[in-house]
Order: structure tokens, then sequence, then C-alpha cells
């Protein structure tokens, strides 16, 4: 039994909330892509390759395992940005797959089953508390500029993107460029942490781990995906004797949060608060509308057109909704 | 060219069984565009109570088909009142319907994890007779010629009852439509407990003849024949019957193929490459018609 020692969860904790920022920063967008895992492994195993194998220092093969994860993100967002909802899920996880299987299966590289190993403790948790601090930094640089109000025009109705003049690929591209960056940094830092890297550590469960920590906080800010994080991966850690029950526990996590609070609990709670102040000024900014703060473009989100008339006809497609 | 040919079989007999659970997974996205990857896991329930049915209580291969038929359907039903009604109450996007699957997904295999306490399950010898043919060097069993038959009898089945009958009618309208559904006399309430029943139903039957085809299973069963199945329905196209029937046949041929001629660890690389390039090439698959809400005019 592993002695529970709280800078090794708070270490684990700190590059899963890596891995939450990259996933949100597509759902940001509006792209339903789960490939953030497979990017991180990109990253991963490229920089654990090139400092065990090709003796590389450790700042470059950083940069290049990062540089490797952003330049597979690009790549894979092309093909994914023509596809919405349940396809472009299917594609992304299908390129988890792949490389999951290759990580298995190129033994020269990625050690294969066997994992690549003899990597050295390059970071510990003040360094990774650095990196994720400078995450959250660039992310709210970002979703505070004019990149951050196109994610959030697209995401809500890509047609009224469109009539004012946002491409629509365009933003998704950069989405995954910077979930890419996310991934690569959290899959360097995941490779430099451990010592060893193995396949299992990319698999569709980690998939599902990391959009249950999205969904859980919300993806709108930056505060969500990290109280997401911290809550799913300390939750089965703390209450020991829940461990063999933590994933029915994340599992009725991810069905009440979705039933109850669509937009995660922290999310909810914020557009709650915003909706309040907003209703006792009149005359606030129509949904969708650019040149406003994220805060008021999010206030339309709560109000779901299901609950005043007929189910929404216009953007994404609606459960139970689709022509045959 | 023997040795072709027997694969060729043993990736038709498996491919069968994968073909049986890709129509009831591609079923639930046609008539509903629900995603459900909690499917993995309910033929994994249904193997559970096939094995149960056919080992401790020795009831023979009928009632262990029966069995996992019959809880398959039961649980995919509950799931669809736990994970996906509240959805469709809020008119919720399809994404989300993927992670409360998910979170359905989680909760069965750790109830399976504890009710098997992680032990490997093996279904009895005797459970088939193993009678088997040989024609000229290439060998097939009863078993493979009996999964093949019910995966051809079942699927043609479901197609004919949803085009011609008065119930597959009504499926359809409510698939189309709900709301106008509605206004013409048709609750859609029983009509998705009736959906979700049949999908889990062939994903229990598919549960079975694995069972009784490898002989032994794990909670975590499911978790392959899931992304295999995904693979399966989207390259014969998300929603299509006969796509999802060619789709899982397919994929079992080609999994079977590639263990034999290249490596059993690229057994899932074959699959999920081809489906990769499906998506990118044509995202409506073979038999399907892609539908690509939410996709607008680009600046």
């Amino acid at each position: 039994v592993l002695e529970f020692d709280p800078l090794v969860l708070i270490s684990v904790i700190l590059v899963n909330v890596m891995m939450a920022y990259s996933q949100s920063v597509v759902l940001k967008a509006g792209v339903f892509s789960v490939a953030t895992i497979g990017l991180s492994a990109v990253g991963a195993y490229l920089s654990g390759y090139l400092v065990t194998i090709q003796h590389w220092g450790t700042w470059p093969a950083a940069i290049a395992g990062v540089l490797g994860s952003v330049v597979f993100a690009g790549l894979l967002a092309l093909p994914i940005s023509r596809l919405r909802g349940t396809y472009a899920s299917i594609a992304s996880l299908a390129f988890v797959i792949i490389v999951q299987t290759a990580a298995q299966n190129l033994t020269p590289i990625t050690g294969g089953a066997n994992g690549l190993d003899g990597i050295p403790r390059l970071i510990n948790w003040p360094g990774l508390l650095v990196v994720t601090v400078a995450c959250i930094l660039l992310l709210t640089a970002v979703y505070n500029s004019r990149i951050g109000i196109r994610f959030n025009m697209v995401r809500q109705d890509e047609r009224v993107a469109v009539s004012q003049g946002v491409s629509v690929a365009r933003t998704h591209f950069t989405a995954f460029v910077l979930s890419g960056l996310f991934a690569g940094i959290g899959g360097v830092c995941f490779a430099y942490y451990n010592y060893a890297l193995f396949p299992d550590s990319f698999s569709f469960t980690i998939v599902t781990d990391v959009l249950a920590y999205v969904y859980l906080g919300g993806f709108r800010s930056w505060r969500g995906p990290l109280l997401g994080a911290i809550v799913v991966t300390a939750l089965p850690e703390i209450f020991l004797p829940l461990a063999s029950w933590s994933l029915i526990i994340d599992g009725g996590i991810l069905i009440l949060i979705l039933s109850l609070l669509p937009a995660g609990v922290l999310d909810s709670v914020e557009l709650a608060v915003r909706r309040r102040r907003s209703s006792r000024s009149p005359g606030s900014t129509p949904p969708g509308q650019a040149g406003r703060g994220a805060g008021q473009t999010a206030v339309a989100e709560l109000t779901p057109p299901a609950r005043h008339g007929t189910a929404g006809t216009a953007g994404s497609r609606r459960i139970a909704e689709q022509p045959s | 060219m023997t040795q072709f040919l027997q694969q060729l079989i043993n990736g038709i007999d498996l491919g069968a069984i994968y073909a049986l659970f890709a129509v009831g997974f591609s079923l639930i996205f046609g008539v509903y565009g629900i995603f459900s990857l909690a499917q993995g896991s309910i033929l994994a329930f249904g193997m559970y109570f096939g094995y149960l049915a056919a080992s401790p209580l020795h009831l023979g291969f009928i009632l262990s088909l029966l069995a996992a038929l019959i809880f398959g359907g039961i649980l995919s039903v509950v799931v669809d009142q736990v994970a996906f009604r509240p959805l469709r109450a809020r008119g919720a996007p399809q994404d989300a319907a993927i992670v409360t699957s998910v979170g359905a997904s989680f909760i069965i295999e750790s109830a399976l994890q504890h009710v098997t306490d992680t032990e490997v399950k093996a279904f009895p010898v005797n459970l088939f007779p193993g009678t088997a043919w040989t024609l000229g060097k290439v060998s097939f069993s009863l078993l493979d010629i009996v999964v093949v038959l019910a995966a051809i009898v079942l699927t043609g089945a479901l197609s004919l009852a949803l085009r011609y009958t008065r119930f597959g009618r009504r499926i359809r309208a409510v698939s189309a439509d709900p709301a106008t559904a509605r206004l013409l006399g048709i609750r859609p309430g029983p009509i998705y407990i009736i959906v979700f029943l049949l999908c889990g139903a062939f994903a229990g039957v598919s549960g079975l003849f694995l069972g009784v085809t490898y002989g032994t299973f794990t909670y975590n069963v499911g978790d392959n024949y899931l992304l295999i199945g995904i693979a399966a329905i989207v390259v014969g196209g998300l929603g299509s019957i006969p796509g999802a029937f060619v789709g899982g046949l397919g994929m079992g041929i080609i999994q079977v193929l590639t263990v034999q001629y290249v490596s059993s660890n690229w057994s899932f690389a074959g699959p999920f490459i081809i489906l990769f390039l499906v998506m990118i090439v044509r995202p409506a698959g073979l038999f399907g018609k892609f539908n690509p809400t939410g996709r607008v005019a680009r600046a």
C-alpha cells in the first residue's frame, strides 16, 4: 500500500490541471474534441525519448516535446474542424487510440508495453506550480482577448459568428493549437515527474477522466477546470475507503452534473450570480453580441431554448431532434 | 491459401458478433442522435448474466442467451431513464449524452468489478456443443453457423420491422420529430423504452456469443468491444442498420487478419486508422447520410 503523500497528490493534481485546460480550450471554442490525452502523449514520449535515448538537455527536449504536441494539434485541427458534435468526438478519439497503439508498438522510441523508463525526475511540485500558474495566466490572457470573444461566439452560435466576420475554421485552429500547447506542457511535465511512461497512462479511461474534470467544474473560465481536476483527483485519495468506489462516484457526478447543472458547478454558480446582477439593470446585451466581456455573453447561455418553448432549432444538433 | 480461408471464416464469425453489437449501437444513434458510450458495459452486463445462468445455475445455452438478452435490454432502459431522459427534457446538445453515457458505463463497470471480485470468469466448456466440420482443410463449427445466422436473422428482422410494421413507423415518426409525433397521437415515452430495450438486447446477445466463443471474461471486457463497435458503426455510417452490419463484419475480418499477418499488438490500430480516414474523407461512412448540423457557411 502506497503511503499518502500530500506533495505527490499536489503534483499529480497540477499535471491534471494542465490536461483539464487543454480539454477546456477546445470545448470553449465549441469543438467536442477529446484529443487532449493523445496530444499530451506525443509531448511526453517525445521529450522522454529525447532526454533518455538521445541525451538531449532538459530544456531543448521539453521545448521539442511541447512543439511536437502543438504540431500534431495543428494538423488534427484541419480535419476535425470540418466535423461537429459526435463526429468530432469520434475522430479525435480515433486519434487517441492510434497514438496509444503506436506507444505500445514503436518499441525503439517508446519502450512499448514495458514503458520508457530511466527518465530523471527533472521537475517537482514547486516547478509544476510555477508552470501551472503560467498556464493560468496565459489562459486568462487569451480568454480576455479578442480570441476569447471569438471562442464564445463560435460556441454559442456559429451563424452569428460568421455573420460578424469571424472565421470558424481559424478560430477552431487557434483553439486546437492552444489545446496542443497545454497538452504538450502537461505531457512534458508528466514525463519529467514520473520517471517512466507507459501506454496505459494515455488510454481511453484517462480521456474520460479529463472530461470529468472539465464537466464537473465547467469550461468557461480558468477556475472550472482547476476545481474539477482538484476534486476528481483528490476525492478517492483523501477518502481511501472510497477508492474502490471512485468510478461509481465519478460516474454519478457526471450524470448528476449534466442533468442538473449542465454548465458545471462553478460556472453555474457564476452565471447565476451574473444573471441576477444583469436582471437588475434592464437593457442588457442580446446573446452572442461581440464587443462585450465574456460575462455578459455567458448570461444568455443559462437560458436554454427548451425552457421557453420548442427545442432550439438553430445551432448545434439537439438530442431526439434529428431527422432520420 | 488454406490459412487465409480459415482466418477469413474466423473473421466472419467474429465480425458477425460485432455486427450484432454494432446494429444495436447504431439504432440508438439513428433514432435519437445519442452516441451511447455505455453500450460496451451493457454488453459486459449481458455477458455476466448469461454467465450466471450458465455456470452457477446450469440453465443451458438457450436460457443463458435469454438471460443475456433480457438483462442487457433492461439495463439499457435504465441507462436511458437515468442518463438520457433528463437531457431530452432539457434539449441538451449531443455532447452531453456522450458524457453522461461515460458516467453510466463507469457505474456499470465498477458494479461488475465488485460482483466479480475482479476475477476472470469462465463459461462452462460444454455450454454449447463443440460440433465442427472440415471442408477441405478449412474447419468451421456449429457455433460459427449459429452466430452468423443469428446476426443475419436478427438484423434482417429489425430492418424489416422498422420499415414495414406499425410499430416501426411509430419509431421512425418519433425519431423524425417527437413533437409532431405527439400531435399525431404517438406517445414518445414508450417508444424510447422499446428502442432502448432492443439496443440492450442486441448488446446482450453479442455479449453472450463473445463469452461462449472466448470462454472467459473480466469485468472490463466491454471497453475493447465498445471501441470496435464505434469503429464499425462510423465506417458503416452512423445510424444506418445495414451499415452497422457491414461495418461490424468488416471490423471482425480486418482484426483477425491483422492479428494473423501483422501482429496482435496492432489489432486495434487497423480498425481505428480506417475509422480516422473515413472520418476525414467521408464522415457519412459507407451507408450513412451525413447530417452535419451546426455546419454553416464559412467566412
